[in-house]
């Protein structure tokens, strides 16, 4: 299929930003320099808080840029984008309409007289293999048969871009998969009503399944690491050498560090230089057993797949693992280190004392909070001391989330304890932090 | 100017009741300015504690200033009655749509915007069903706080001056102050027989429909 060059969206230097209820400006988006053409399907890829929904809801006209600018066909946008229709995760359909009313809403709107809605809404109920259900409510319909009348009425307004915002995580893997392949069927076959797909979404497979591009987006703030093109033919095969090194890839490109850019060791970071991963003692444990049980290799794609688990739910303890040592990352592949093997392999009270030596010298900030517990009058610190310094590169509930974070490893470490009524934190005695001053 | 000493008032058997007229007459203004609130976030924030406020102020203070009001405009109370009775019981539907604004979920907004739906519609095909549910259970509960208020607003009193509304509130309240209390009995078994009807005909069905139809979830 040759693909026409025509721009359809250029997206040029968009940056966004939200302030917060209490005043604090949170930067979602930074510089996105982007161009949307006819003829290929671009997915944008990242982890939670990389921006891509944001993102693509500036290319929808739903969000307006701070600053920079998005344009269609040339004209910048003004309110919503007129040559593109959405289909939504959560399908958005009205409750108080059939599925032929939803179907029909975009076209009511535009004016269309109700014959000539009629017939093409029921056209595109076919296309979609909804035939029959034209007067369900969708509250009678599973899941996958919403998403249908998503996707048929937004085809039936024949938009120049279709954007898709992670269309199938709400559907079962089963449904989900159906789905994804009748799309990909209607997309080859010449037929399809849009010129272009855009579609968000945080599953790797699914990206270089459905893709000719991949964009890969960065966190904090949101930005373009890389772009991979997917130059296989379709219909695609998930068990094929070249879909596995493209999957590898993009798992590389979403836990190594930035390209070009050199990230401070563990050791010597601050905590805003390396943000504590939103990852449970339980959970990064189990992964590094996980690696140990596979003989001390594992793929991340594999681990993935066997466990069933998002990127968002993976990456986290990956990224854990790697800060403490336990693990080590590289091009899509996990290694378990010797202080892991030892680790794993411990009674519970040594790999406690492993797990509080680790986290006490590499994870930045449970080391910034045994030090200063160190300095303390009495061993006792308000965890707001803590919020506070973090406030300082992160917004309210992200610093909330790495300070519960940082709590729940410095427990387990016994390293340190905290009291919910009063709101502090107290250094463990046993932990040798903090040497009462004799009188 | 339809004033009657308090000593003369006739009824008749089965007096009109009033406070079903009074939600149904008044509800533009509580269900805009509910919409308005609810819908943005920034002005709930503000104005939420302010409509708590005013609400818990009991609409019975202004029951004199408001006879004055209709002594000097010789309004007849029958019909200034029914504004005394919405007084009280629009704050309930106000709250309810409100809630029900506040309530509409971020993704039919982000729909409704995306398939550029013209006013009309966007008010036709979004916003009114999706309140609805939220407005039948205010005006359920307005409905209820009306008929207590017709009791007291059916006669009101100013400066010696007494207005009296035909009703069946004032029927009641007549026979209480006058202790007649077969008549107080016949009143208060006709206002129930009224509003047990009015609950079951009109506001259950209502509710039925607003269930099935228009819920969320």
């Amino acid at each position: 299929m040759t693909i026409d060059h025509e721009v359809l969206v250029s997206v040029e230097h968009l940056s966004k930003s939200f302030t917060g209820a209490a005043g604090d400006t949170l930067h979602v988006l930074d510089d996105i320099n982007l161009e949307l053409r006819a003829g290929e399907i671009v997915a944008l890829l990242g982890r939670s808080g990389s921006g891509k929904s944001t993102l693509l809801r500036t290319i929808a006209g739903l969000i307006s840029p701070t600053s920079g600018s998005v344009r269609y066909r040339g004209t910048e946008l003004n309110g919503a984008n007129p040559g593109t229709a959405m289909v939504f995760q959560t399908f958005a359909l009205m409750p108080w309409l059939t599925v032929q009313d939803n179907v029909e809403l975009g076209l009511a709107a535009r004016g269309i007289s109700p014959a000539a809605r009629r017939t093409r809404a029921l056209d595109a109920i076919d296309l979609i293999g909804l035939d029959g259900f034209e007067s369900a409510y969708p509250k009678e319909l599973s899941g996958g048969m919403r998403q249908r009348v998503g996707f048929a009425r937004a085809l039936v307004l024949e938009p120049d871009l279709l954007l898709m915002d992670e269309p199938f995580s709400a559907l079962d893997v089963l449904t989900a998969e159906n789905l994804r392949t009748e799309l990909m069927t209607l997309w080859t076959g010449h037929n399809f009503p849009t010129q272009a797909i855009c579609l968000v979404t945080h599953n790797i497979e699914e990206a270089v399944l459905l893709a000719d591009r991949v964009i890969v987006l960065g966190a904090n703030p949101g930005h373009i690491r890389a772009e991979v093109p997917v130059e296989l033919d379709r219909p695609r095969d998930r068990r094929s050498t070249s879909f596995s090194v493209l999957v590898d890839k993009l798992y590389e490109l979403l836990t190594g560090a930035e390209p070009g850019i050199t990230e401070p060791e563990p050791t010597e970071a601050t905590p805003t230089t390396r943000p504590l991963p939103n990852a449970t003692v339980g959970g990064l444990a189990g992964l590094v057993e996980i690696v140990y049980a596979r003989g001390g290799h594992a793929d991340m794609p594999d681990i993935a797949n066997d466990l069933n688990f998002e990127i968002d739910d993976l990456l986290p303890l990956v990224d854990a693992a790697a800060m403490l040592d336990l693990l080590h990352v590289s091009a899509g592949n996990l290694e378990l280190t010797a202080v892991g093997a030892e680790f794993t392999t411990a009674d519970i009270q040594t790999s406690k004392q492993i797990f509080a030596a680790q986290a006490r010298s590499r994870a930045p900030l449970v080391r910034t909070i045994c030090r200063a517990l160190g300095a303390s009058a009495d061993g006792n610190l308000r965890a707001g001391f803590f919020l506070d310094l973090l406030a300082r590169g992160f917004g309210p509930e992200d610093a909330r989330q790495q300070l519960d974070t940082a709590i729940d490893w410095g427990r387990y470490g016994e390293l340190f304890d905290y009291d919910t009524d009063t709101d502090e934190i107290t250094a463990d005695p046993a932990a040798g932090l903090f040497t009462p001053a004799s009188a | 100017m339809k004033l009657r000493p308090a000593s003369h008032h006739m009824y008749q058997i089965m007096p009109t009741p009033k406070a079903t007229e009074s939600p149904d007459r008044m509800t533009p203004a509580p269900v805009l300015l509910g919409m308005w609130i609810g819908l943005n976030p920034k002005i709930s924030r503000l104005a939420q504690p302010v409509v708590q406020v005013l609400a818990s102020f009991p609409a019975n203070f202004l029951f004199p200033l408001f006879t004055a009001l209709l002594l000097a405009t010789g309004v007849s109370l029958n019909i200034g009655g029914i504004v005394l009775m919405a007084l009280g019981s629009q704050w309930y539907i106000l709250f309810n749509v409100v809630a029900g604004a506040s309530a509409i979920p971020n993704d039919l907004r982000e729909a409704a915007a995306n398939l550029q739906l013209p006013r009309k519609l966007w008010w036709r095909k979004l916003i009114l069903p999706a309140i609805f549910p939220s407005y039948v259970t205010g005006g359920i509960t307005a409905a209820g706080g009306a008929w207590n208020a017709s009791i007291v607003a059916e006669i009101v009193t100013y400066n010696g001056t007494t207005l009296t509304a035909t009703g069946l509130g004032a029927y009641i309240k007549d026979a209480t102050s006058e202790g007649n209390s077969a008549h107080t009995l016949i009143g208060v078994i006709v206002m129930s027989f009224y509003v047990v009807a009015m609950n079951r005909f009109f506001w259950r069905r209502l509710y039925a429909i607003s269930e099935r139809r228009f819920s969320l979830s």
